[in-house]
């Protein structure tokens, strides 16, 4: 089992936030996780990718490698996009090598299209194309575990469906990666995950496969 | 939009042209009011400076200070940064830098400069230790500021990327600290120098400052005037000649 929350607690400043949540995610379990603004979706990542702890109940994850794909890209601006990739390489032990890093970041962005802005700042480049680098960053170290928050939220209707189109097709290409995908909005993840759940007022409910297949609605 | 960046230049240019030349035109007034005893006129001046150029005296001191500035500039950079940086990650060393820091903030040059004495006596260690001292405030608090305000967005991500302590230090709080530290960089390069002179007119023997006393014992006013302009060309030439292009390349992100 690659990551494994067991009734989790969590407040901030007094207000409880995620109420005794249980989840169970497998090896190549690709999951959707649907709420509302504010609903804690974020904090469940964050509780994975060990950014925060839980006040009451476990988290545990089994994994090499986790990487996250942040709703605003978190691109060091002050590094060029294959930079920024590379930051992300270079933690990796198997990585001393800078040349093999700087080819494997290379490679990362030609797989989102963007080998072109190699050597451009982030102010250089436009917001779908700095979450795109924020991708092949994420894509690059071959994570065990992927998480996505709401990675297409500050994107235009034509540049999403673009990158989810995209984002389907690298998925399919990294089958055993286990992904976690948070969104408020169930269309997003129509043909990408496997499952759903939904969190509402601090609780969990499981809310089957594929649930954005026939959804297009944001979630109210 | 190049177009007006060069427009915009030249008229930046043109103005500071008309600054300088008003600068001159009093300058030249009150020589001519007061006396050239008082006010060397901008033409004694000159003649002053090209006389000075031609000593090997000029040479030494101008290099003696020079030196002891640079020593300053690296004892403050150096300190100011590693105390700015644990300030900055760590609220209690803050906590305990920020009296002294305070100390040295309202501290008088001139009282340091005499207690420097008593410790070390006349010549180039007190010269430099004040210098570190004055600039080193400035240099640690915006240091400080600097790593309190990177994005703590960045440093989770990192975080998430398993980037060691070391490697945030350097990839992520070092360049988010360029941008103020280069600022008090500048300042400081202006008022090390002023320091440096001050220390070296009340107890060196040698030196810019040193040079300075003994034109005033002589009353040499040409002279006065010409190291004060050897003084402007000196702080003006460290900020475009080493520190304006350290600058530009550190934050090159920045301006493309």
């Amino acid at each position: 089992m690659m990551i494994v929350l067991d009734k989790v607690i969590k407040s901030f400043q007094g207000r409880t936030v995620l109420n005794g949540i249980s989840m169970r995610l497998f090896r190549g379990d690709v999951v959707g996780l649907l709420g509302p603004s504010g609903a804690g979706k974020t904090t469940i990542l964050d509780l994975i990718a060990q950014l925060c702890k839980p006040d009451h109940g476990r988290c545990q994850v089994a994994s090499r490698s986790i990487a996250y794909v942040f709703q605003n890209h978190r691109l060091l601006p002050w590094k060029t996009a294959l930079e920024n990739v590379r930051f992300a390489l270079a933690a990796l032990p198997e990585n001393d090598n800078r040349g093999k890093t700087r080819q494997s970041a290379y490679e990362a962005l030609r797989a989102v299209g963007l080998e072109d802005a190699a050597n451009r700042f982030p102010g250089q480049l436009s917001g779908g194309m700095c979450q795109r680098v924020s991708i092949a960053r994420a894509l690059a170290i071959r994570p065990d575990i992927l998480l996505l928050d709401e990675p297409f939220s500050a994107l235009d209707q034509d540049r999403k469906q673009d990158l989810l189109v995209a984002l389907k097709h690298m998925l399919r290409q990294r089958s055993g990666m286990t992904v976690l995908y948070v969104t408020h909005i169930p269309y997003d993840l129509h043909g990408i995950v496997q499952r759903t759940y939904r969190l509402k007022n601090g609780r969990l409910t499981n809310q089957g496969s594929d649930d954005g297949a026939n959804a297009h609605g944001a979630v109210p | 939009m190049g177009e007006q960046r060069t427009d915009l230049s030249r008229s930046r240019n043109l103005w500071a042209l008309i600054g300088v030349a008003g600068v001159l035109f009093a300058w030249q007034v009150l020589s001519l009011s007061l006396g050239d005893l008082l006010i060397a006129s901008p033409r004694q001046t000159l003649i002053g400076l090209v006389r000075l150029l031609a000593t090997g005296d000029f040479y030494r001191d101008f290099f003696i200070t020079l030196q002891r500035f640079a020593f300053s500039l690296f004892f403050a950079v150096l300190f100011g940064m590693i105390f700015g940086i644990m300030a900055g990650l760590e609220q209690r060393v803050k906590w305990v830098l920020e009296p002294l820091n305070r100390v040295l903030m309202s501290m008088p040059p001139v009282v340091l400069v005499m207690v420097a004495m008593l410790w070390f006596g006349m010549g180039g260690v007190q010269t430099v230790f004040v210098t570190t001292l004055i600039m080193f405030p400035l240099i640690y608090a915006n240091t400080m500021a600097g790593i309190e305000s990177v994005d703590s967005g960045l440093v989770e991500m990192a975080r998430v990327y398993r980037a060691s302590r070391a490697r945030m230090i350097r990839e992520i709080y070092c360049p988010g600290i360029y941008a103020p530290l280069f600022a008090a960089l500048s300042l400081s390069a202006g008022m090390g120098m002023r320091v440096v002179v001050l220390a070296e007119v009340l107890g060196a023997s040698s030196g810019i400052g040193y040079a300075f006393s003994l034109a005033r014992t002589n009353v040499d006013t040409p002279a006065l005037y010409a190291w004060i302009i050897v003084c402007l060309i000196v702080g003006g030439g460290i900020n475009a000649t080493l520190l304006t292009p350290m600058k530009n390349r550190v934050l090159r992100w920045k301006e493309e």
